[in-house]
């Protein structure tokens, strides 16, 4: 299965919104840099990806973290931390990333 | 004066049939807007021209590519219409368009340039999975 990455604010690029559009049941989603604020509790995507419970989606906890989002986010959004990166990409079959 | 000769060199070049992938481009970029489009097409381009099994995905800005009509006599660059005219000369024969990208930009199957299969989000989520790489411009 693909390895999405998605690296844009939700509020200023439609990179998560295409990202969910293709992105098949099984496989996983990272958000990181401006894509974490995507997972902020309450929007409109986060609500996106709380309805895609057949994805794995997490966030690069370093990311969150640089923009003060601990707080911010709910549970079903995994923190991951850079090891954690270097493993999925290894597990799926290949990367997509949307800039 | 005899040639001088190289050894190991084959003429036909390495052999790559053991080594054919298949390569999704998923083309998000408008043509003209900065050097995506240009890279993505250049990239399918030399993907075919090493045998390899490339296919084409446009979607969101990327729609653009295929209006047919881009006349870029005063712009710089290459017009993106006429190398993606080209493509079936490098066995590229269908390009995937992304059909909610096209609709919201109000246009129709018609008004694209090429021989183009408009995928829904249903086949497009098994679409992607069928490819050894992916890369997006």
């Amino acid at each position: 299965m693909l390895l999405h990455t998605v690296n844009k604010s939700p509020h200023q690029s439609d990179a998560l919104d295409s990202c969910l559009r293709i992105a098949a049941a099984g496989s996983t989603l990272l958000l990181l840099e401006d894509g974490v604020y995507a997972a902020v509790a309450g929007t409109d995507s986060e609500k996106q990806l709380a309805a895609r419970s057949d994805l794995a989606c997490f966030a690069l906890r370093s990311d969150v973290a640089a923009r003060g989002l601990q707080e911010l986010l709910p549970t079903h959004i995994q923190l991951l931390d850079y090891s954690g990166f270097v493993k999925l990409s290894v597990e799926c079959h290949a990367v997509q990333s949307w800039y | 004066m005899p040639m001088p000769t190289v050894t190991g060199w084959s003429h036909s070049g390495p052999d790559v049939s053991d080594t054919r992938k298949s390569l999704l481009l998923i083309l998000r970029s408008s043509p003209y807007g900065n050097g995506l489009a240009r890279a993505g097409v250049d990239l399918a381009l030399a993907a075919a021209a090493f045998d390899q099994d490339v296919s084409l995905l446009f979607m969101d800005e990327g729609i653009w590519q295929l209006l047919p009509q881009q006349d870029s006599a005063h712009t710089p660059g290459k017009n993106i219409a006429r190398l993606l005219d080209s493509l079936p000369l490098y066995d590229i024969e269908t390009l995937y368009v992304d059909g909610t990208s096209m609709v919201r930009r109000q246009l129709e199957p018609g008004q694209l340039g090429g021989n183009t299969q408009v995928l829904d989000e249903s086949e497009l989520r098994a679409f992607v999975e069928g490819f050894d790489q992916v890369m997006g411009f």
